[in-house]
């Protein structure tokens, strides 16, 4: 009667424990989950290089709303019908806070009367050439080329204020960036390739792209648009990019797998109960500890952290593989009289398993990695609600134990087996695996693991994105020179310093091109030098020439030289330039105050040679952030290995606590040897070791040692605990081996080890299961414990 | 009744004037087609801004392949080449000047493209074509339909006999072109080169 009260009493503690978490779920859930999908997110929040972080995270954060779309077809007129339709829509969307047409005819005018107000500050890469090298003819040459065309398209109405028509090479030279042909209709900027029309709309969220509220609301609109767009004609296609396309995409396949594998695993887990208990109430149970587990995880990762990584998820749901190991180990002890005797016989060995395991995944947590930090805290939390539910709520549930007999009577074969000389022997000689293993480790020429090999990337979209790269010239996003000054106009000259740098680049086909704020607004030192220029243009006979030509008249040769004159005072301020139509446009290339420091963006399109691309000095930084994380992951990849050793270390102390060295060594063998066997094999298949199967290491570390301890903590039950062992690896590996088909690569790397790690890791505790229970007895009989 | 009748009248009229309309049109393109253009161009441009008339000169001819090559001598050297979709400029030297992007020369060159080669199918797309025909000689007008090349054209206007003689730009804001062709056989072979 007591123990029912007791179990009572501790079931509602647990149930009060359980409602907590629901609620916090709900509350998650209410307030809309967020789940990060970009494997940046894993990355440490500070690395060495605080400025470059920080320049790259406010320039990620202005792209990262941005989205891009290219409508194309084969005739003009249709395809940008198309094209305003989409405009329409777009302006229409709740999630969209400013959509831009790149062209409209007020931008069009606004940019035309800055180049011409300050068309004497500013100078074009050929023009400078020409100046320098006193070829004004050039000049003569260009404008009576454009007044002689048969069509001036009103070009000739500033003949008379500007006869080098310098405003009009200024916006030239913007076209002059792009590869195919551009041109303006309807305040549109269209683009020509290969006979096809692209028409161009650029558009900014209004929120994260993260959050799926943002994706449900932003790409029902989109796909609604893509169908009546095919409904309406066969010619006409939409290409988009953006961060919220590749997040979306990444969530619903993270939905999918998660749901395959978490389908699968309940498929056989419930054939497996069934099967083994003839009940189906052991399972239900199960389910419930599992779910606990996990949502106490998911929860306490997003609190804390404020989103959860997909990474946490997928190593979270692995808890599945340890937290079984919990309730197996209740549902099998044969001949309980009551739910206590049950708990008593395995409190001792699901605790110590449950405290090497928290030990283990506590590791991660030393590193300054989030995505690491996550998992551990992800795991650790999961382990303990699941170790809570078993002990605190299965007793309440009357369970008879009504195992299958040929269940019981192929565990006791197999256990017999590992009595056998013969597995001993092949023990032995596995104990050979970690010598070579290390060899091995020692001797293989350090991997750097490629970020780009880690991510499954959409080829739809990557496609799209590639031909709208092909089609407008879009800069590369992770790779860019990240430019500093103390003040502006430091700024504006380190920013000349680089262009000059990069236009040498352009010449030796380094990089097709670049983008960058001295284009536009030069600094004052080069805009007097500009102007300087252009006075010996203006002072030489070129004008006189087009008075003899009848273009001009002397009365106006004065007017021209009396205003430029005039222009002598003017200059472009950053801060001015920056306020213009032009500037916010470019906005993304400016970065403002960071670190007492100016910064600016200079971006980079058509990469060919990134080997030849570095810093230039202290103020011209080269970002590549691929590369740099790249370099980062394999940085942790061996942290991560060194925190397996010390995790290693440790546990085998706790060991030491209550079982002897012998003893203790015996159960940290097996999944040493496991996860030297897992590395050899990866080996094998020519697999490289990367930061995320070396992760899985520390759950086939966690899980072996369970196995180990739940052997020696046996008490006469070795069949019932073979039984419970044998179920937990086969639901685990049903688990990983669903994992290995994930398309992401990360995870099917994560989930081959796992598949791989399991099975030596169930293989050889059934070989050494029969040596720690005869060391336990020796052990308790030679010292009287 | 009587409305009716003059309504059918009018009706058979205008029918018969867009069937003889359309036959011109695919007469004058199939001439322009096939003709061979060698001429010595004069060209008259009267700029808004300007008080007086500028005059220039020069050279066109229509290679094999339909490509046009434009060649003002007077009062600067300079050369076009205009294809189906190619614009190449070379400056008094003969040296190739990076390919002009901006969209109105684009644009301009095209709508030369096609009219040089009677491509009046590609050109009823852009513009409401009007012709005036009597005995050998034929006046096609076009006039943009289209918003961007409305604020560039008020109209282009070309003249003709069993050959292209005249052509008319007037722009939009008051410029306008005069061009003259006068066929002369000439070795082409100095124009090859810039094909």
């Amino acid at each position: 009667m007591k123990n029912i009260y007791n179990n009572k009493n501790r079931f509602i503690v647990w149930l009060i424990l359980a409602i907590i978490i629901f609620c916090v779920f709900s509350y998650i859930i209410f307030a809309g989950i967020k789940i990060e999908s970009n494997i940046l997110k894993l990355l440490p929040d500070s690395s060495q290089d605080v400025f470059a972080d920080k320049a790259f995270d406010s320039f990620s954060n202005k792209n990262m709303k941005k989205v891009f779309f290219l409508v194309s077809g084969y005739e003009q007129q249709s395809t940008l019908e198309a094209a305003q339709s989409l405009f329409k829509n777009l302006n229409a969307d709740q999630s969209i806070s400013n959509v831009e047409t790149y062209a409209s005819d007020a931008k069009q005018t606004q940019i035309a009367q800055f180049n011409f107000e300050y068309r004497h500050q500013l100078l074009n890469r050929n023009n400078l050439k020409l100046l320098e090298a006193k070829d004004y003819m050039a000049f003569l040459e260009r404008t009576l080329r454009l007044i002689y065309a048969p069509v001036t398209g009103g070009l000739s109405q500033t003949i008379k204020s500007d006869p080098f028509l310098l405003s009009y090479q200024a916006a030239e030279e913007i076209y002059s960036s792009f590869v195919n042909e551009v041109f303006i209709k309807d305040g549109y900027l269209i683009f020509k390739k290969d006979n096809k029309f692209f028409v161009s709309i650029a558009a900014s969220l209004k929120s994260d792209p993260f959050t799926r509220k943002t994706q449900k609301e932003f790409l029902k609109d989109i796909e609604y648009f893509e169908r009546s767009l095919k409904k309406n004609s066969l010619d006409i296609q939409l290409l988009k990019t953006g961060v919220i396309f590749y997040a979306a995409d990444h969530y619903q396949q993270a939905q999918q797998e998660v749901s395959t594998i978490g389908t699968g695993s309940l498929v056989i887990i419930i054939f497996l109960i069934i099967f083994v208990f003839h009940s189906i109430k052991p399972f239900f149970l199960t389910v419930v500890a599992l779910l606990v587990g996990i949502l106490a995880g998911f929860c306490a990762v997003h609190l804390l952290f404020g989103y959860v990584h997909l990474i946490a998820i997928v190593f979270g749901a692995s808890l599945i593989g340890v937290a079984v190991d919990y309730a197996f180990h209740y549902f099998v002890i044969k001949g309980a009289v009551s739910a206590n005797y049950r708990l008593k016989k395995i409190i001792p060995a699901i605790t110590l398993g449950l405290i090497s395991s928290v030990i283990g995944y506590s590791s991660l947590s030393i590193t300054p990695l989030s995505g690491l930090q996550q998992m551990a805290l992800f795991c650790c939390t999961g382990l303990i609600f699941a170790y809570l539910t078993v002990i605190l709520a299965f007793p309440v549930f009357r369970f008879e134990n009504s195992n299958n007999q040929l269940i019981y009577q192929f565990c006791r074969k197999l256990y017999c087996i590992s009595n056998s000389k013969i597995a001993t022997k092949l023990h032995l000689l596995l104990f050979f695996a970690p010598l070579i293993a290390a060899y091995i480790l020692l001797n293989t020429p350090p991997y750097t693991s490629d970020l780009r090999k880690l991510q499954n990337i959409n080829s739809k979209l990557d496609s799209q994105a590639k031909e709208i790269e092909l089609v407008v010239n879009r800069s590369e996003i992770n790779q860019f020179y990240l430019v500093k000054g103390k003040t502006h106009q430091s700024l504006l000259q380190n920013l000349e310093v680089a262009s000059q740098h990069l236009e040498r680049l352009i010449t030796q086909g380094v990089i097709d091109g670049y983008q960058s704020i001295s284009q536009y607004v030069p600094s004052i030192q080069q805009q007097k030098y500009n102007y300087a220029l252009y006075s010996q243009l203006y002072r030489s006979d070129v004008l006189e020439k087009l008075v003899d030509l009848n273009v001009l008249t002397n009365e106006d040769v004065v007017f021209i030289r009396k205003s430029f004159s005039q222009d002598q005072s003017k200059s472009i301020r950053l801060q001015d330039w920056l306020a213009s139509r032009q500037g916010r446009d470019m906005s993304y290339l400016w970065l403002g105050k960071i670190e007492n420091k100016y910064a600016a963006i200079i971006s980079l399109s058509g990469i060919n040679q990134i080997e030849s691309l570095n810093s230039i000095n202290e103020n011209i930084l080269f970002v590549d952030k691929v590369s740099q994380i790249s370099t980062i992951f394999k940085k942790y990849k061996i942290y991560s290995f060194k925190l397996l050793l010390f995790a290693v270390a440790i546990i085998f102390l706790i060991l030491c606590f209550r079982y002897s060295v012998t003893q203790s060594l015996l159960i940290i063998s097996s999944p040493l040897i496991a996860i030297s066997m897992v590395f050899l094999t990866l080996q094998g298949l020519g697999i490289a070791m990367n930061l995320f199967n070396t992760l899985s290491l520390f759950l086939i570390l966690g899980i072996g040692i369970d196995y180990g301890i739940f052997f020696a903590e046996s008490k006469g039950q070795n069949t019932n605990i073979l039984l419970a062992v044998l179920m937990s690896s086969l639901t685990t590996l049903c688990s990983f081996g669903l994992l290995s088909f994930s398309k992401t690569p990360a995870i099917y790397d994560f989930g081959l080890s796992m598949f791989i790690g399991i099975c030596f890791v169930l293989m050889l505790s059934i070989m050494v299961s029969s040596v720690i229970v005869k060391h336990k007895v020796s052990y308790k009989q030679n010292y009287n414990v | 009744m009587y409305l009716i009748r003059l309504l059918l009248i009018l009706n058979i009229f205008v029918s018969v004037g867009i069937f003889a309309a359309e036959k011109k049109i695919e007469e004058i393109g199939l001439l322009l087609k096939k003709e061979p253009i060698q001429a010595v161009f004069n060209q008259q441009k009267k700029i808004k801004e300007l008080s007086t008339t500028l005059k220039s000169s020069g050279y066109v001819w229509k290679a094999p392949d339909k490509q046009l090559v434009w060649q003002t001598q007077f009062p600067l050297k300079s050369t076009m080449v205009i294809g189906e979709n190619l614009f190449k400029q070379y400056d008094r030297k003969d040296k190739l000047i990076s390919t002009n992007r901006h969209a109105i020369i684009q644009h301009i060159s095209k709508i030369f493209f096609e009219l040089f080669n009677g491509e009046f199918s590609l050109l009823q797309k852009n513009f409401d074509i009007n012709i005036i025909s009597e005995n050998q000689i034929w006046k096609v007008t076009l006039i943009p339909l289209d918003n961007s090349l409305e604020t560039i054209l008020e109209f282009i206007q070309v003249k003709g006999d069993t050959k292209l003689r005249h052509i008319v730009f007037k722009e939009s804001r008051g410029d306008e072109t005069k061009i003259t062709l006068t066929y002369d056989q000439q070795d082409t072979k100095k124009f090859e080169k810039y094909l």
